[in-house]
């Protein structure tokens, strides 16, 4: 049952990702379009930084699920394989609590700055796009990575348990 | 409690949930909201979380490096790559060495177009390393040129490393980027130095190929013109200030998946791989960049740095002798943990040391991006190595080792003429402005 919620979880935040970088290219097609307008008609595109600004920073945050969720963070994994597979998945277990910790206060500070931005109007300076809703899809980016985090916590958790040995990352069979 | 002491203990906290598997940026985050908590009030400390994220975001610089990411993915599917070294092999494949030497200019023209140094190496072991081992290279100097090869993926400008630098560092990316061309060509120089003379010493580590007739070094030529394209785009746009980094790597970026696109390479699988890889990289480096953010906010409030630059002045410590201790220091670390994390969270202390001494912030960012590199090929962590060693399971780790070696000696050459002349790092800005 697990498995296969986290199978499905991992698709949907899977197609997330692919939903992020085409928002970070559909940034680059704006931005082409206005150095176009700007070198050729010397007219350019009104208030496009506005929106790039917003669809890299929903780029961006919908990128953590994914990373989370397939636990691609930039770390060093050299000691606890030297523990053995109990002290492994121990210090996994350990590594996935502090990421949950961290992920929760972004959902928790974004939520602050949401309602925060909500409560004094604030907007982007040319086009004025409300910046509430922006954070607030921050939130939800980032609850997804936590919820991700949670899912792998009980995955390390359920193999500390039944002491599963190392994976093959760990054990020099796989390298690259 | 003195603020050396917390700062000490806050650097050792950090290397400790490192070494517990905590991610990079994770660990900096914890110990700078812990340590920043402590100080000034917890509320205050987890808003960081929001205020230094959000400051991070409005800054529309943030897409480079998806951008960057996704440049280098889809200049690989297009097989970009290949057309580089197979132009370079026609060019220069006919001499002792020459095979390895095209490697290195092609790995140095392939990371004019992508930005990393583990992409380099995988896209060139694949498409090198066969082609040296079917001359009859030695496996030492082929997989050897293809792993320092790599870090050139990162050492040509555009470089990711530069772009998180000058994010963390509050310097402009272009500035790191022109200062990063002179140390570049030095390598790519000091690199074909050393195979020539590894082949001088040992003529059968790489014999020489047939010479290529006109026709097929043209036909090299013109196949090799979309990536000559998107060179000129994103180098001559960036350098000839035409475009901001972030429009060239926007046009680099399309014109990648254009190129794919009409080579009728842009499959699904492609395309799905290319940005789950992006999105992925992305996440991991902006979670690293957020925690560095947040630890320097701690280390700013403390002023140890400020403090320990004062004292070592009135030691009268020779700046050279700190900078040269510095980054032994960085190369220890980096065998413990690797030289990426060593410089993520070591900067917010280190920086403003070394300014304070009056050297230029982009000219350390050079320093550490060279020893980052060096950190790519060196035991016990040489990333490179490991993912060549991936790509030829046959090739025993030692061989690799064995091959990098005098191209680790090159790069120190390297490092030591950066460090002793900065000129070369800060000439070409007094130049290009």
């Amino acid at each position: 049952m697990l498995d296969r919620f986290q199978r499905l979880y991992l698709t949907f935040v899977e197609w997330l990702a692919l939903f992020a970088v085409g928002l970070v290219v559909l940034a680059a097609a704006l931005t082409l379009a206005d150095v176009v307008m700007r070198s050729v008609v010397r007219h350019p595109l009104f208030g496009t930084n506005d929106i790039i600004i917003v669809l890299l920073t929903i780029g961006i945050l919908a990128s953590f699920p994914y990373c989370t969720a397939t636990s691609q963070h930039l770390r060093v994994t050299a000691v606890g394989s030297r523990l053995g597979s109990s002290g492994f998945w121990l210090v996994e277990l350990f590594a996935g609590i502090a990421i949950l910790v961290i992920l929760g206060a972004f959902v928790w500070q974004f939520s602050l700055r949401a309602m925060m931005l909500a409560k004094t109007g604030e907007s982007s300076q040319l086009l004025s796009i409300p910046m509430a809703p922006v954070w607030w899809v921050g939130a939800a980016l980032m609850t997804a990575a936590a919820l991700a985090q949670c899912l792998l916590i009980v995955r390390d958790a359920a193999a500390l348990i039944s002491r599963k040995p190392l994976p093959p990352s760990q054990t020099g069979e796989s390298v690259a | 409690m003195d603020p050396t002491i917390a700062v000490l203990l806050a650097l050792g906290g950090v290397f400790l949930l490192i070494a517990l598997h905590v991610p990079i940026g994770v660990a900096m985050a914890l110990v700078g909201v812990i340590g920043f908590g402590l100080m000034s009030g917890f509320l205050a400390a987890w808003s960081l979380l929001g205020t230094e994220a959000s400051s991070m975001l409005s800054n529309v610089d943030i897409g480079v490096i998806p951008l960057f990411f996704l440049m280098g993915s889809f200049a690989n599917a297009s097989g970009m790559a290949s057309d580089l070294y197979r132009l370079a092999s026609a060019l220069i494949g006919h001499r002792r060495g020459g095979l390895a030497a095209a490697t290195i200019l092609g790995c140095a023209a392939f990371g004019s177009i992508a930005g990393s140094s583990i992409a380099t190496t995988a896209t060139f072991g694949r498409i090198a390393l066969p082609q040296m081992r079917m001359r009859g290279y030695k496996a030492s100097l082929a997989s050897g040129s293809i792993a320092c090869g790599g870090t050139l993926g990162a050492m040509v400008p555009p470089s990711i490393i530069l772009v998180i630098y000058g994010l963390i560092s509050e310097q402009f990316i272009l500035k790191l980027f022109v200062a990063a061309v002179i140390p570049a060509a030095l390598a790519v120089v000091i690199y074909i130095l050393v195979i020539a003379l590894v082949v001088r010493r040992d003529p059968e580590a790489g014999p020489a190929a047939p010479r290529v007739n006109r026709a097929e070094l043209w036909q090299a030529f013109r196949d090799c013109q979309p990536a000559i394209l998107i060179f000129i785009i994103v180098s001559g746009g960036i350098y000839g200030g035409v475009f901001t980094v972030n429009e060239a790597a926007s046009i680099g970026a399309l014109a990648a998946i254009g190129v794919t696109a009409m080579r009728k390479r842009l499959t699904w699988p492609v395309l799905r791989q290319a940005f789950l890889e992006a999105a992925a990289s992305t996440a991991m480096i902006y979670m690293a960049i957020f925690g560095a953010s947040i630890m320097s906010y701690f280390i700013g409030l403390t002023q140890v740095a400020e403090t320990a630059a004062a004292a070592l002045q009135h030691l009268s410590v020779p700046p050279m002798l700190v900078i040269f201790l510095i980054v032994i220091g960085y190369l220890v670390l980096g065998s413990i943990f690797d030289e990426t994390a060593a410089m993520l969270v070591t900067l917010p202390f280190v920086l403003p040391v070394i300014v304070s001494y009056g050297y230029d912030p982009i000219w350390w960012g050079i320093i550490n991006l060279v020893v980052i590199n060096l950190g790519m090929i060196i035991p016990p962590i040489g990333l490179n190595v490991f993912v060549l060693q991936g790509l030829a399971k046959d090739l025993p780790l030692s061989v690799i080792y064995r091959g990098v070696t005098p191209f680790i000696i090159g790069d120190l050459v390297r490092l030591t003429l950066l460090i002793l002349f900065p000129g070369l790092s800060l000439w070409l800005l007094t130049v290009i402005k």
